[in-house]
């Protein structure tokens, strides 16, 4: 099967419960990384850092693992609407 | 002011309702500023949202509260899978099956999440049992595994499960520490005395408003509906309805004025006036008015018959969740159709807003008392009649709760203020905010949250194919400000609505569409479509087609002045945003012409509130140079307001009575019909009627008979349509007396178009009367080589004893 076919079938629709568990990991991350208080950043590029200013680690790996989740966010989403973009085309 | 102890923010004062005696005095205050602020806003020059803390509101006796209302959820959730599995014949089954669509397993579940706000648990229970239900229905019909039995037991099963740990959140220790259940302050003296007199007040209020009600109630026995004509429904009222509607206006009044807001006696006040407004057509006539309702009893009742959806006769049937649940509830209920559930549709849906509505407006004018008026005042500028009996008024209850939740939980939350001295680039800071945690909330519970809103936006995804499309709007502006901590929650709307238009309604755009989308970014064509086209058909009528409009303008107004006096609030960006947020809409579709009514009407759930501001406002200016005893002066002043609004609400939402309205006799005939004509039979009606073919979708071809640009002359029309004696035309003909309306106030058709039409079908010699009433006729082509029998009368039960299709 070629992309194209790929994306006019109903396998695209498997993005969709990808996208809805990245942004539940999203949103377990959120509340690991942001507390209480809020932030006025939104948390993806920021770091913990200990009494010596270096990052800690827990911080670091909360930080690439909310960085990682986003991007494979924006691919399934990206994905999902190209999949959508090309069944019009075709099937419409 | 607030009290000792008392973290924030007295004058959004979320306290009132647990201080009332003070409420008076500080709603007051707040009104008489120059303008509504809160305390907690930014200084000057601080974008309107900026860092402000408003406090979690409480509810007293809130543990007790969950702890019935946890009970009633698990004995339904044991009760309706038993009696829906057994078939068992009960009085009061259809009740119970209603009560568990809204219970169950939503209360328990809403419970165990251990909200800090109970207001907030009971809007969340309600709209996760709603949507448990549609989707349970959902899941059920895509793969192919109707039964509602099952799906009953399953959502049962989750309820008793989730009663679990949701006892287990009422016994814990955080629920005791929390004020709504901690120890009883200390009565000052004369509190008994105050007491007893409230005790009183309540109980002469209820009864008075008992009494509106059976007022009300023998209106709709005396009320002479086929009498309505271009005025619509306020000349054929009687005096009863009147005498209701100022009986509970004056009570809702006095109830909120009092010192201490009376929220029972209020809330009672507001329940009957919605029941004395959206419920008098219905409940006179014996049946929902509005045929688009009884399209979705049609579909509904294919669902139950074969238990799948109906693909490829219907676009509809691709958001099946309305129309799964609610063949659910059907079987649950032990009814034969989705009919008798159309009566009080408007009623039930009207109800079940006010809670949402009421959360909304209580943050947005900062007083359970302007709380109270902004839930009314929704209510009445609520003319758009979308609040029958069907899927887009379930999928509005859904979304209006979501934003409330959200809306909380910003109000309830602390909300760091963008840093950076431009304001452009304070506001594209405010979009990398995260609001904190509401007071009370812990990360695991706050994710659960989100996974609940989840479940609901999918609900309304797969329920309705516009109301997505304007929760998702919604959902990014509370983003775009900063204003939620469930940032991706959009995308979880955009994400399943792309994808269930994409892969599940592929019915409704498969190859076409080009019309599907062909009214994007026609704004002229969607405004001339809700305005201009409008105003056609007879000239009193174009005339009250205008009262409306100015109704809907009059609400605008008043909520653009509500908002002035906010626009430093933290909010007020939000807010403003979410009012215009669903005129958007007309950039996407027209809807049938329809997508400016479902503008207003979207939006009127944040301009109602607003509205409450600018009203308080105004009756305070201008009370204010009253003498000495204002109270009884400002309650005159607001009962005449609601009375007067009342009436409007009246005028504009009764104007079509005349051609929506539907009678138990029309459905009676209708139903016989259907259940007499065989697979194949060709039905032609005058006009459009929603009311055919009912269950018969995809087996019975319903079509006017002539279309309306045909022309006025319907002898003329009626003639080129089935021919010169009739070969031509359809099995069947069917006229209502509410086309004759239509075609009269909105075509321009002469008097008696419809009489004319029958009485040029039966000259043609093709065709002879089954049923002559004055709410509808029927007749039926005559088979090759039988005698013509017209005129026959023989009523529309068939009252000769020979039914419809003999």
């Amino acid at each position: 099967m070629g992309v194209q076919e790929w994306l006019i079938s109903g396998a695209g629709a498997a993005t969709v419960p990808i996208a809805l568990v990245l942004m539940v990991i999203s949103g377990v991350l959120r509340e690991r990384d942001v507390d209480a208080g809020g932030t006025a950043d939104s948390g993806l590029g920021r770091l913990q850092l200990d009494e010596s200013g270096r990052p800690l680690r827990w911080s670091t790996g909360l930080l690439v693992a909310r960085r990682i989740t986003v991007l494979l966010l924006a691919v399934t989403v990206t994905v999902l609407v190209v999949a959508t973009a090309t069944r019009f085309a075709f099937l419409a | 002011m607030p009290g000792p102890g008392r973290s924030v923010s007295a004058g959004t004062d979320l306290a009132d309702q647990d201080a009332p005696v003070a409420d008076r005095s500080l709603t007051e205050e707040i009104l008489a500023r120059g303008r509504v602020t809160d305390p907690g806003s930014p200084p000057a020059g601080e974008p309107p949202w900026a860092g402000s803390r408003w406090e979690a509101p409480r509810w007293p006796g809130g543990r007790r509260l969950g702890a019935v209302a946890v009970g009633v959820a698990t004995v339904l959730a044991v009760a309706v899978p038993l009696l829906a599995v057994a078939d068992i014949a009960l009085p009061g089954r259809a009740v119970l099956a209603v009560a568990f669509l809204l219970a169950v397993p939503g209360v328990p579940i809403a419970v165990a999440l251990r909200l800090p706000d109970g207001r907030v648990t009971a809007v969340l229970a309600v709209a996760l049992s709603v949507a448990a239900t549609e989707l349970s229905a959902s899941i059920a019909l895509v793969i192919d595994s109707w039964d509602p039995g099952r799906s009953a037991v399953l959502l049962g099963v989750l309820g008793v499960a989730a009663a679990v740990p949701a006892a287990l959140a009422l016994r814990a220790p955080e629920a005791s520490a929390t004020p709504e259940a901690s120890a009883t302050p200390e009565a000052p003296a004369g509190s008994d005395e105050r007491a007893g007199s409230g005790r009183r007040f309540r109980l002469a209020a209820l009864l008075v408003v008992a009494g509106g009600v059976l007022f009300w109630f023998a209106a709709t026995r005396t009320v002479d509906l086929p009498a309505a004509g271009r005025l619509g429904l306020f000349p054929v009222l009687p005096w009863t309805f009147w005498l209701a509607v100022v009986l509970i206006s004056v009570t809702v009044a006095v109830a909120l004025l009092r010192p201490a807001v009376d929220h029972v006696v209020v809330g009672a006040g507001v329940v009957a006036t919605v029941l004395v407004l959206s419920g008098v057509v219905n409940v006179a006539g014996g049946a929902g008015s509005m045929g688009a309702g009884w399209v979705q009893v049609g579909f509904i009742d294919v669902i139950s018959h074969t238990g799948a959806l109906a693909d490829g006769i219907d676009a509809r049937f691709s958001w099946p969740g309305f129309l799964g649940g609610s063949a659910q509830v059907v079987d649950w209920a032990g009814l034969s159709d989705a009919g008798p559930l159309t009566v009080l549709a408007p009623v039930f849906f009207g109800v079940l807003l006010i809670p949402p509505v009421w959360l909304i407006a209580r943050i947005v004018t900062g007083s359970a008392r302007l709380a109270w008026l902004g839930v009314l005042l929704h209510q009445l500028f609520n003319w758009y009649g979308q609040d029958y009996f069907s899927a887009q008024a379930t999928a509005w209850v859904l979304a209006v709760s979501v934003v409330a939740v959200l809306f909380w939980a910003f109000a309830a939350a602390p909300a760091p203020a963008p840093v950076a001295r431009h304001a452009a680039v304070r506001w594209l800071a405010a979009v990398r905010r995260i609001p904190g945690r509401p007071a009370g909330m812990t990360p695991g519970r706050t994710v659960l949250v989100e996974l609940t809103l989840m479940v609901v936006v999918t609900a309304v995804v797969v329920g309705h194919q516009l109301t997505p499309v304007t929760l998702t709007g919604l959902l990014l502006w509370f983003a775009l400000t900063g204003c939620t901590r469930w940032r991706t929650l959009w995308l979880t709307a955009g994400v399943i609505t792309v994808g269930w238009f994409s892969y599940g309604a592929t019915d409704f755009w498969f190859g076409h569409l080009q019309t599907v989308l062909g009214d994007l970014g026609q704004v002229g064509d969607v405004v001339s479509g809700g305005l201009t086209d409008r105003l056609s058909g007879d000239a009193v009528y174009q005339g009250m087609q205008g009262v409306r409009m100015a109704w809907t303008g009059l609400l605008g107004v008043l909520a653009v002045a509500g908002w002035w006096a906010i626009r430093r609030r933290r909010d007020a960006v939000l807010l403003a945003g979410l009012a215009a947020a669903p005129f958007g809409l007309i950039l996407l579709q027209s809807y049938g012409g329809e997508m400016l009514i479902r503008c207003a009407l979207y939006s009127s759930v944040f301009l109602a509130p607003l509205a409450a501001i600018a009203v308080a406002r105004a009756g305070l200016a201008v009370t204010r140079a009253a003498p000495a005893g204002r109270t009884g002066v400002r309650t005159a002043l607001l009962a005449t307001v609601l009375v007067l609004a009342a009436f409007g609400l009246t005028v504009t939402r009764g104007l079509n009575v005349s051609f929506e309205r539907v009678s138990d006799t029309h459905i009676r005939v209708v139903q016989q019909l259907m259940a007499t004509v065989p697979d194949g039979a060709w039905v032609g009606t005058f006009g459009r009627m929603g009311t055919l073919p009912l269950g018969r979708v995809g087996t019975v071809t319903v079509e006017p008979l002539f279309s309306a640009s045909c022309g006025v002359d319907s002898t003329a029309c009626v003639l080129d349509a089935v021919g010169a004696d009739g070969g031509d035309g359809p099995d069947w003909v069917v006229a209502a007396a509410t086309a004759e309306a239509a075609g009269r106030l909105q075509g321009g058709r002469p008097a008696g178009w419809v009489g004319a039409g029958v009485a040029a079908l039966l000259a043609t010699g093709g065709y002879e009367t089954v049923v002559t009433d004055p709410e509808i006729v029927v007749l039926r082509r005559v088979a090759s080589g039988q005698s013509v029998g017209s005129g026959t009368d023989r009523g529309p039960d068939g009252a000769d004893g020979t039914a419809v299709g003999d």
